[in-house]
């Protein structure tokens, strides 16, 4: 029998060959197992740390920040609970949606009130609670506070309207009679008319909206409709833009391990979209689970990128990309490479939560729903799309992507960070 | 700032806001906390976040000013409790009883401020998650405020 040949275990400190070469696969397999628990504990440990860093001031999780945490902390736990984080972004949204129709609905109905009241404001939040009990209390004590400091009774009636002039349901109530006209008859009061495509909720009296402003019947003319319908798509893109983010972070993470170096399985892309089992926003025509190669990825994400400057109403300022994106999107992005085309992605994601909440603000500052187009221009006037996928490069790589500009180019792209920091659009933060 | 305070316990924490206003100590909060929330009608939780809303809006100008915690902010404070004597949010026992402890040091004074603003932010946020159980009623107003307030306050022990 030939004789084991033990010097291969010399390393393993098998020398005094007390220890057969079964004892010390033992040992190897002991050794593994406890690799693999310690890898699990430190997964656990920042899965841990990761939800515990990014819970808000209300309570609820920052998802976006969570999803870049698992990715970095979670080790061997990320792959499972980043789905479980997007499968939750995506329930999460829903739920804020119902939540946020619920207030539109309840608050906008006090605009149809001739004379509404604190007394109203206060039912309204009441109402709103047994609506939906999932509500944030400090959703209706915000709303409450700011109809308080409404010292004119004509204006907590706009700001009521306000509240409700983008509710996406409001059931008609055609037929319930207002306040009698001249001769005495009563007026039929419909309520619901659709002003805008996602919605209406001003009560039209005789043909006219009750207690608006001119303006606000503008909104049901073709231009205000126009208006309405794009500030509608900026609203329905942001509601699912958080999701859409947290999926192309599944997708770049997918890109880098599957399809760099030799040996690139683009297959295993579309495999571990599918094991993802995650559903698309709606709206996401973007579809992992067909990419079979380069050209197919450029040509989605071509796909995905003109969805998002449709709802940003365009590709931004900077002239160079613009002239060559109108001409060959699909080109334009393959010159980026892919990190490239997934920081574009991101970047417009970025600009449309960006974007929408800029308009928000807009319409707070009294400025109707048929100001789109002008907030639009001003907002796209200093938008360079380049500014938000900035932070999505490397801390070290930064300086020199800004020296490659001319010098115009330069001037305008650090233009136009500088305005897009002041506005709060962007923050900086190490690379992400 | 409701209601008569009972002995003071300055270390122990604040467990229920609507009894915090109302000078309970921890220990009847929590014997009350063990009680389920009462059963309050529309009009009555109405009239309770009316209160607690004009109390909020009375420390609003006294909470923005610059000044606080840096200077002596009694007479503002004195201010704007005079105006919720004015529109009879409160009474007089209820302010003089809760003024009377007010610090002289303005960041101590700057502390109890946003402590009755906090509170009365924090009862409302309860009143409102306690919404769900809201029986009908008839509907509130400004005339027949005093009465739910009055019923409201004594299904919460503040009265």
């Amino acid at each position: 029998m030939a004789e084991t040949n033990v010097e291969i275990y010399k390393n393993l400190g098998a020398n005094n060959q007390q220890m057969t070469p079964l004892q010390i696969l033992q040992l190897l397999g002991q050794a593994n197992n406890l690799k693999l628990q310690q890898q699990n504990i430190d997964a656990n440990t920042g899965v841990a740390e990761s939800f515990k860093n990014n819970v808000n001031p209300d309570g609820t999780l920052n998802y976006p920040g969570l999803s870049k945490a698992l990715a970095g902390s979670a080790g061997i736990k990320a792959p499972e609970t980043l789905n479980a984080v997007v499968s939750n972004t995506a329930a999460y949204n829903a739920l804020r949606q119902t939540q946020q129709d619920t207030i539109q609905k309840r608050f906008g109905a006090i605009g149809s009130l001739p004379n509404p009241t604190m007394g109203d404001i206060y039912s309204a939040g009441i109402d709103a609670m047994r609506d939906n009990p999932t509500i944030p209390p400090e959703m209706i004590t915000k709303r409450i506070d700011e109809a308080r400091s409404i010292k004119d009774p004509k204006k907590l009636k706009e700001w009521a309207l306000k509240q409700g002039i983008t509710a996406p349901s409001f059931e008609a109530n055609v037929g319930e009679t207002g306040t009698p006209d001249a001769t005495g008859a009563p007026q039929v009061v419909s309520r619901g008319a659709r002003t805008m495509q996602q919605g209406g909720v001003a009560p039209i009296i005789n043909g006219a909206p009750v207690g608006v402003s001119p303006s606000y019947s503008a909104a049901a003319s073709s231009e205000g409709a126009q208006s309405g319908a794009s500030a509608n798509a900026l609203t329905v893109a942001n509601d699912t833009s958080t999701t859409r983010k947290g999926m192309l972070g599944n997708l770049e993470e997918d890109l880098t391990k599957f399809t760099s170096g030799p040996g690139a399985d683009w297959t295993k892309v579309a495999k571990s979209w599918v094991n993802r089992n995650v559903p698309k926003p709606k709206g996401w025509e973007f579809d992992p689970a067909s990419i079979a190669g380069q050209e197919q990825f450029v040509k989605q994400a071509a796909q995905l990128s003109q969805a998002q400057f449709q709802a940003l109403g365009g590709s931004g300022s900077n002239a160079q990309f613009n002239a060559s994106y109108e001409v060959n999107p699909n080109d334009t992005l393959s010159q980026l490479g892919n990190k490239g085309i997934i920081r574009l992605l991101k970047g417009n994601e970025d600009a449309i939560q960006a974007k929408a909440k800029a308009w928000r603000k807009w319409r707070r500052d009294g400025n109707g729903p048929d100001t789109y187009a002008d907030f639009s221009d001003q907002f796209n006037s200093n938008f360079d799309p380049r500014v938000f996928q900035f932070k999505y490069i490397p801390e070290k790589d930064r300086q020199e992507y800004v020296d490659r500009m001319d010098p115009a180019d330069k001037l305008k792209f650090l233009t136009d960070m500088t305005h897009a920091r002041k506005q709060g659009w962007v923050q900086f933060r190490p690379v992400e | 700032m409701m209601g008569a305070p009972a002995q003071q316990q300055p270390q122990a924490p604040q467990v229920n806001p609507l009894a915090a206003l109302a000078g309970q100590t921890p220990q009847q909060q929590q014997q009350q906390q063990q009680q389920s929330p009462p059963q309050l009608s529309h009009a009555q939780l109405v009239a309770g976040l009316h209160k607690f809303g004009e109390i909020k809006a009375a420390m609003l100008p006294v909470i923005s000013d610059p000044k606080l915690g840096k200077v002596n902010i009694r007479p503002k404070l004195l201010d704007a409790t005079s105006k919720l004597l004015m529109n009879k949010t409160l009474t007089l026992p209820e302010i003089m009883n809760r003024i009377k402890d007010l610090p002289d040091d303005p960041q101590k004074q700057k502390a109890f401020v946003d402590q009755i603003y906090t509170s009365s932010d924090q009862a409302q946020k309860v009143l409102l998650a306690n919404a769900v159980h809201a029986q009908d009623s008839e509907p509130w107003s400004m005339d027949s405020h005093d009465k739910h307030l009055g019923d409201f306050a004594q299904k919460y022990g503040i009265r």
